[in-house]
């Protein structure tokens, strides 16, 4: 089932991998500031990519996900710090992240909508006061450093691979039965219980899904950065990273590369005084949210339909930006 | 321990009054509004700056307490109006504008925490071994007071009548004329007031920074699903048993870990009753 269906999407894993190479180009070759940029912006699609199954595909709004994140960040860390090799370290860091995801997605998939952002929230606030106070192996709140576990060209490498391998993962979930099931559960919950989704577990499923590619972009981002803190990881971050994906476009496969340009891009490349950035980036945020719910994304793909009426689909040589409209038809 | 409980009341009054206006724009417009923090934030700078300015501490709150209020209602016209027809916008929406006053404060006043001074920060009441701060005495009197005359509003005038119409629900009262935009901006009005307040009695307790609001807000909800979203009188005794249990759990385990004792009674609450302890509206959300 899986090779037929990569052979059908042989234009989107081309576009993918062109992705990966693009971004292996710029990480290698762009330095000091922009450099960063470019670095957020991969680590942050990986990231956002777990974020855009619970929250694209599921409807969820997860204020957690940076805590996932976090804790990949923190786990590798201390594990590295413990003397053990780097693959177990990461392994076990996914891992444990994922035993945590697991966790918070038996409390919080029990409640919706509001109930379920404000136990998010509250839980990325919680993760935060630990790092912040359990100094003895957190760092407190200035940090720690990260032993270097990959050498840089091999984390630059699992980077850019990473970025085009989660996408990737992304599109095929997507159209698997979870992702309908997942589709299912954004449109009309109790609908799909009654059809008989089991809605309980698709969610559950898709939050650990979600906190391992959190986990998998966390243990990148410390590798490269050599130390972390946590004010990397408090919850505007959280915040900013639901920001991205509903600029993007939820559900959409490139959402998470879009929405994570666009935030970054306005609070690291755009210097218009402290605060300035986020204000702007909040009234774009609540513009988009009002005026066009799909994010930018969808925004495109509507006024291309409404350019080019004709049939929904579209032949199979547009770029994946196109494919990502199937999305809503389903 | 009467001492840990004199606190915990604190804390809980301090709650009760956030959550109450959490509670009422809940019950009257189903938004999660995260952007109180930032209303109480402004209002707290408000009253800084009008006291610096040299004006007496009493003109100093009802300038803070205005402002509350009137940053409230504007962040309901400019932006919360147009998503009633679409709950699901909601908490995007209300994070986006606590992103905007915070900045907007970050941007006027600096990141640096204020004090803000007030004519009874010396006086230390005490009775029977138990000492209680001048600012958290005043602190409660206010929650009392304007709580005191939130219920005198909501039950005695047809102001309040309407506006419990309202959050019973929605489309009848409006089927029978109740004109809904007041009553949504009469909500925020209530909230950002109350907010103020919070402000007004909060900030000589600790400090007035861009973030000051964030832990009280977290708690505030808390309460808010404690006692159920949209129930004031489950907001103020949800309010008491959060500050008590704060207070108990800083006093003896570990104060770092204060709001953290909040997530674990959220857990719980969630885990046994995934609606809150009282929800009347099993409406659907998601």
């Amino acid at each position: 089932m899986r090779l037929p269906a990569a052979a059908r999407h042989a234009g989107t894993a081309a576009g993918l991998a062109a992705l990966s190479v693009l971004a292996y180009v710029l990480l290698k070759n762009v330095q000091g500031d922009r450099g960063q940029v470019v670095l957020l912006i991969v680590v942050w699609t990986i990231a956002l990519t777990g974020l855009n199954l619970i929250q694209g595909l599921g409807g969820y709004p997860s204020l957690a996900h940076v805590s996932f994140f976090a804790g990949g960040a923190y786990l590798s860390a201390y594990l590295l710090g413990k003397g053990l090799p780097m693959a177990v370290c990461a392994a076990l860091a996914v891992g444990g992240t994922m035993l945590a995801g697991l966790v918070v997605a038996l409390v919080f998939s029990r409640t919706r909508g509001q109930y379920f952002a404000i136990g998010t929230m509250f839980f990325t606030a919680v993760v935060n006061l630990v790092l912040t106070n359990a100094a003895g192996v957190t760092g407190g709140p200035n940090g720690r450093p990260v032993d270097l576990g990959f050498s840089l060209d091999a984390t630059l490498v699992l980077l850019a691979a990473s970025l085009g391998l989660s996408l990737g993962a992304f599109h095929v979930l997507a159209r698997t039965r979870f992702g309908d099931r997942l589709r299912a559960v954004r449109e009309d919950e109790d609908l799909a219980q009654h059809v008989g989704v089991p809605t309980a577990r698709v969610k559950l499923v898709a939050m650990v899904a979600s906190s391992a590619f959190g986990a998998w972009a966390g243990v990148l981002f410390a590798q490269y950065n050599g130390v972390i803190a946590p004010s990397q990881f408090t919850f505007v971050q959280s915040f900013l990273m639901l920001v991205a994906i509903g600029l993007g476009g939820s559900g959409r496969l490139l959402a998470p590369l879009v929405g994570s340009a666009i935030v970054i891009g306005f609070t690291q490349l755009i210097k218009l005084g402290p605060g300035i950035s986020q204000i702007a980036l909040g009234v774009l945020f609540i513009l988009v949210t009002l005026l066009v719910p799909n994010g930018v994304l969808g925004g495109i793909t509507g006024l291309w339909r409404r350019v080019r009426p004709g049939r929904a689909g579209g032949p199979a040589a547009e770029p994946p930006r196109v494919r990502a409209k199937e999305e809503v038809a389903s | 321990m009467i001492q840990v409980l004199v606190n915990g009341v604190f804390l809980g009054c301090l709650f009760a009054v956030v959550a109450v206006g959490l509670t009422l724009v809940y019950g009257v417009m189903e938004v999660p509004n995260f952007a109180h923090a930032g209303v109480i934030v402004l209002a707290a700078y408000t009253t800084w700056s009008v006291e610096h300015a040299g004006a007496p501490f009493v003109v100093a709150a009802l300038a803070g307490i205005a402002c509350g209020g009137a940053v409230s209602v504007l962040t309901e016209v400019l932006a919360y109006r147009w998503i009633i027809t679409k709950p699901a916008a909601a908490p995007a929406v209300a994070l986006g504008l606590l992103l905007i006053l915070q900045n907007v404060a970050l941007r006027l006043y600096g990141g640096e925490g204020r004090s803000l001074d007030t004519p009874y920060d010396t006086v230390l009441l005490k009775a029977g071994g138990v000492s209680l701060p001048g600012v958290k005495a005043a602190l409660i009197v206010l929650a009392v007071l304007s709580l005191g005359a939130l219920h005198l509003l909501l039950s005695r005038t047809s102001l309040g009548r309407a506006m419990r119409a309202v959050a019973q629900d929605r489309d009848a009262a409006a089927m029978l004329g109740i004109p809904m935009r007041r009553q949504y901006a009469l909500a925020f009005l209530i909230a950002g007031m109350l907010g103020g307040v919070a402000a007004v009695a909060y900030a000589p307790t600790f400090q007035v920074s861009p973030y000051m609001a964030d832990d009280v807000l977290l708690s505030a909800f808390v309460v808010v699903v404690l006692g159920g979203l949209g129930s004031v009188w489950g907001a103020v005794a949800g309010g008491l048993v959060l500050g008590v249990v704060e207070g108990l759990g800083a006093a003896y385990v570990s104060s770092a870990y204060q709001s953290a004792f909040g997530f674990l009674m959220l857990v719980l609450i969630l885990v046994l009753r995934p609606g809150g302890l009282r929800t009347t509206d099993a409406r659907r959300v998601a």
